[in-house]
């Protein structure tokens, strides 16, 4: 029963857990696959908005073109200072102007007339001005620094960007709307997008060391013919500061300085305020963060819900020039929330496990249920056959008195008594059969041994049996060398003979001459009991001394048996230390019995090893 | 004392001539433009240094005018300080100040704490009970995205940006900027950028712990009103004045050029940010208000002269958008002094208003100086800097009979027994530098 219960576990529990270990990997798997599209959809969102800002730098160039434009397309008062300054002061982008002249000396602003503002600016842009070669890049350096933005324009080489200078133009009151138009008819014009090194660590020490100019220079000097504008960004006291540049038809270079400031807030207005996000759910369980080139939080949109100080961004992206050391943040909750996924495998799981434990409980208790009444049926046939030995018991003591008292010349009397006790001691073997069956399927048959002989056990059965092999003409011939005393049990011994006995008397009827051979080797007694009947086919002699197995029927015609004769007898065999086997030979039946029999006591010991 | 005289900038040259040409022929002049000094008499052979006040005045109209429509951004703060009470009555002061508009003028509401919320997209403030049902559903949490909040605020006044209208932003903050920039220099050149397109912040300090320098910067760079309130009850009371303010605006885009003549150097501008640059000093105010007289104090050294010879000493240019007549104005004028050796004249001729604006001009520089030295952490020194204003104001009053100045030189005083009190310094700096700003920009209120 015990093995039963740990097969069906067995059974339920292997199952499970092949099942819970796909699930995992699977799990695994699709989190994998969720994690690289979630990457690459947020990437995509990041990437959407450095394309805002990329545009926005575009705008911002046509707005500072055509203001460069108007300020040359007047060549004889262009570029005096108070045109500059009047333009300073209307343009809300422009911070400060300069001029290079074509040999790249400052024109403007001058140290001499400067007002306190433009003294501020010359000595925090000193050394960028002093270095000319920033102002003209190479044709290389163009392509191969060009943004992959979606919305940027192929470089062109365009020496004359003055096709919008008509547009009258005033930077007050610049609606978003004409700014765009302004950027596509700039589109033609557009020439180069320029790549800053990125900033060393010695001039990082520059900015810490005076909190002024960290100068960065071209990687490379230029060879080719330079274009005529683009953007510088640099840093001032380690904040990103921008300057977009144009060469002027006379080739002098103009600068503009962006206002910080300004160029954050325009930033700013592009990004999504609350409101937009939580109407059109664009970042849900997400928030996006702008940081600036100091690593501070300059602006943050998404989820309301959700604090972006509390999460580790799960995607960064570095924004393209000039905002380069800017970045993105991407911080969600989303990715941390794979219990629903989680809880439905389980339960998968738990039902699958809950389903096979009934299956199995059902099939343990249907099994339990039936042994349990083969055991009861085991117990009743037992009790029977116990109510039904004492009277047998009577009946022979009974029926040998009345034979002892009887006359010899009662003869017919005499008969049928022996009849009657010859079927009583049929009853009784039959009767012994199926308790030590009982018994030895218990496991409960013990021997109790005793010193006696083989022979004597032989003979006690063969006693018994002549009557009923003289009847049935088969003439036992002993052969006998077992007169040694040993150590046996006689009445599991007697038992073997009896079924061994009672099979020839049934199956070997008229056979003659039944040979019983008996010898001793060592510890060992050998009976040999060999008929001339009809014999075990072949086919047969595999499964005789299984239970309940009956010979062919043609023989068993008309034979009664239990079936279970033969296999008791081995069993008991074993039980005693030796066993019973069908030997072959070309006539009749031959079964060769061989049992432990020890000398003396100290001998038994060997038999537990058997 | 009017003269015209040729642009400057021949940009501008056409429609500035035809402008001044025609307008007087047209309208009657809105703005009256006054320039004085202090001592139109002074002293011959040796140089002086002398005030020079120009005043701007809109005059008072005969028949009652429509009103300039506005165009107004609120931005508050919601950030966790604000939680309670501030709130409460911030919001109940600017749904008030909202039923003061009219149909014709723009309002937007723009809330923030961490991260920026459009309450109110810029609209006609025709449906107010709707405005005023989004404003209450502002709930306080979070930090203080001060710049993203004005940045959004002006982003909305842009919708309807128009040179004809008053364009506003009014900042309300309890707390420091601490998400995004937060110096005073940054938020001042931003307010800087958003002057340039006509649009002024005003800034208004709720409690103890506003960063009271951001404040002033970013109002004072864009022309915009600072107030400092220390109680929220006041609030409402303040949004009144302010928007009262915003509603009597009559020009706008006023720039302000000098031109120093004769070997006349400028030194300083007191009260107004400008720009020097050799003889030239220009500088800006966003808007006049209707009766109200706004004024900056040009300080110039005049070189010795001879006895009884007159000197030109600047000429004034102004030009400005009259919102009434939706064109560019131009003023110009110019101011002569005379030279003696008469003491008796030149105590005679002695502009006592002139001067008198002047000094308290002067006295407010001393001020500010003094604060920056209490910030230093050197008491004795503010001390010191504010007991020499109070002498110079004493001086001056006693020579002017000038009531004003001498309650300007006990104010001084008070403020100098008050520098040393580190408990009640945050209060007290708030309340300097609230008057400070406001003596310098003429402040209504």
């Amino acid at each position: 029963m015990k093995k039963t219960a740990l097969l069906l576990c067995g059974l339920i529990l292997i199952p499970i857990l092949i099942l819970g270990w796909l699930s995992v990997r699977l799990e695994q798997n699709q989190q994998q696959l969720i994690q690289h599209q979630f990457q690459a959809l947020v990437e995509v969102k990041l990437q959407s908005v450095d394309n805002l800002f990329q545009g926005h730098f575009q705008r911002l160039e046509a707005v500072l073109k055509s203001e460069a434009s108007v300020l040359n397309s007047d060549t004889e008062t262009s570029h005096s200072p108070l045109a500059l300054r009047q333009l300073i002061k209307a343009s809300p982008y422009i911070e400060q102007i300069f001029i290079l002249s074509p040999t790249r000396e400052r024109v403007y602003p001058r140290h001499d007339n400067a007002t306190a503002q433009e003294l501020q600016f010359l000595q925090q842009t000193k050394t960028l001005l002093d270095t000319p070669t920033l102002f003209a890049h190479t044709q290389e350096s163009l392509t191969t620094t060009q943004p992959p933005t979606a919305n940027s324009v192929a470089p062109q080489k365009n020496t004359t960007p003055l096709q919008i200078a008509q547009a009258p133009y005033s930077a007050q009151l610049k609606s978003a709307p004409q700014t765009q138009r302004l950027t596509r008819s700039a589109e033609n014009t557009r020439s180069a997008e320029t790549e800053m090194p990125p900033l060393s660590t010695s001039s990082l020490e520059v900015v810490a060391a005076d909190s002024h100019v960290a100068s960065p220079t071209p990687k490379a000097m230029p060879k080719a013919e330079p274009t005529d504008s683009g953007w510088i960004a640099w840093y001032n006291n380690t904040q990103l500061q921008h300057i977009y540049w144009q060469t002027t038809p006379d080739n002098r270079v103009i600068g503009f300085a962006i206002s910080r400031a300004r160029l954050l807030s325009d930033l700013i207005n592009l990004l999504p305020d609350q409101s937009e996000i939580a109407s059109n759910h664009s970042l849900s369980n997400a928030v996006i963060t702008l940081k600036n080139s100091r690593g501070e939080l300059s602006y943050e949109w998404g989820d309301a819900t959700i604090a972006a100080d509390t999460l580790t961004p799960i995607k960064s992206l570095n924004l393209s020039h000039p905002l380069g050391s800017w970045r993105l943040d991407y911080a969600t909750t989303s990715l941390n929330k794979p219990e629903q996924n989680w809880l439905e495998k389980l339960l998968i799981l738990v039902i699958t496990l809950s389903g096979l434990s009934t299956l199995g409980w059902l099939i343990y208790r249907e099994q339990t249920r039936e042994s349990r009444l083969a055991l009861q049926r085991v117990n009743f046939v037992n009790q029977v056959s116990h109510e039904l030995k004492t009277p047998l018991t009577n009946v022979r003591m009974y029926t040998e008195m009345l034979e002892s008292q009887l006359d010899d010349e009662q003869v017919k009397q005499k008969r049928y008594l022996s009849i009657i006790n010859n079927e009583s001691k049929r009853l009784t073997r039959l009767i012994d059969n199926v308790l030590s069956f009982s018994k030895l399927e218990r496991d409960s048959l013990d021997l109790t041994l005793q010193m006696g002989t083989v022979q004597a056990c032989i003979n006690t059965t063969l006693d018994a049996f002549t009557p009923a092999f003289t009847q049935r003409g088969i003439k036992p011939v002993l052969t006998s060398q077992c007169d040694t005393s040993v150590l046996l049990d006689p009445h599991c011994v007697e038992q073997i003979l009896n079924n061994l006995f009672s099979n020839t008397e049934k199956y070997a009827a008229n056979s003659g001459t039944l040979q019983i051979e008996c010898w001793q080797e060592h510890d060992y007694s050998f009976i040999r009991i060999h008929d001339n009947g009809p014999g075990i086919d072949e086919y047969s002699s595999r499964s005789i001394f299984d239970q309940f197995y009956r010979a062919s029927n043609k023989l068993t015609d008309g034979v009664s048996g239990t079936g279970i004769g033969l296999s008791i007898a081995r069993e008991l065999a074993r039980k005693h230390g030796g066993d019973l086997i069908l030997e072959s030979t070309p006539s009749g039946a031959c079964f060769l019995l061989s049992l432990h029999t020890p000398i003396s006591l100290s001998h038994t010991a060997v038999k537990g090893n058997l | 004392m009017n003269r015209y005289r040729l642009p400057q900038i021949k940009r501008l040259l056409i429609a500035l001539c035809l402008s001044s040409t025609l307008a007087p022929l047209a309208h009657a002049k809105q703005i009256d433009l006054q320039v004085n000094l202090a001592t139109p008499v002074m002293e011959a052979d040796r140089t002086h240094n002398a005030f020079i006040k120009i005043s701007l005045e809109a005059i008072k109209q005969e028949q009652p005018q429509e009103r300039i429509p506005a165009n107004i951004a609120i931005v508050l703060d919601k950030s966790g300080s604000m939680q309670g009470d501030k709130l409460y009555h911030a919001k109940k002061a600017a749904i008030m100040a909202i039923n003061r508009l009219g149909t014709n003028d723009i309002v937007s509401v723009v809330s923030y704490d961490s991260r920026v919320n459009v309450v109110v997209p810029a609209t006609k403030a025709s449906d107010t009970a709707r405005i005023a049902r989004s404003i209450q559903q502002i709930e306080a949490s979070g930090n203080t995205a001060l710049f993203a909040g004005v940045s959004k605020g002006s982003q909305e006044l842009r919708k309807f940006l128009d040179m004809n209208k008053v364009n506003r932003v009014i900042l309300l903050s309890d707390g420091l900027a601490n998400v995004g920039p937060s110096t005073p220099n940054e938020l001042g050149k931003l307010g800087l950028s958003l002057a340039k397109e006509g649009i002024s912040v005003t800034t208004i300090g709720l409690g103890l712990g506003y960063n009271e320098d951001l404040m002033t910067q970013l109002a004072g760079f864009s022309d915009g009103n600072h107030a400092f309130v220390e109680n929220a009850e006041d609030l409402a009371r303040i949004f009144q004045y302010e928007f009262g303010d915003v509603l009597s605006v009559v020009a706008q885009g006023v720039e302000i050029h000098i031109t120093c003549k004769n070997g006349v150097r400028p030194l300083r501008v007191l009260g107004r940010e400008a720009d020097i640059s050799g003889n030239m000093v220009s500088t800006r105010m966003n808007q006049l208000y209707s009766e109200q007289e706004k004024f900056i104090i040009l300080e110039v050294e005049v070189p010795a002269q001879e006895d009884r010879s007159n000197l030109e000493l600047v000429d004034v240019d102004i030009r400005y958008n009259d919102l009434f007549n939706k064109q560019n104005e131009q003023l110009s004028s110019n101011v002569v002094a005379n030279f003696t050796r008469s003491q008796k004249k030149i105590d005679d001729a002695v502009d006592t208003q002139t001067y008198e604006a002047a000094a308290e001009q002067v006295a407010n520089e001393f001020n500010r100086e003094a604060v920056e030295k209490r910030d230093q952490g050197d008491i004795q020194g503010a001390q010191s800097i504010l007991q020499k204003s109070a002498d110079y104001l004493d001086n001056l009053g006693q020579t002017l009979s000038s009531p004003k100045l001498i309650e300007q030189k006990e104010e001084a005083l008070q403020d100098a027994s008050e520098l040393d009190d580190e408990q009640e310094w945050s209060k007290k700096r708030k309340e300097l530098k609230e008057r400070q700003f406001k003596r310098a920009k003429q402040q209504s209120y």
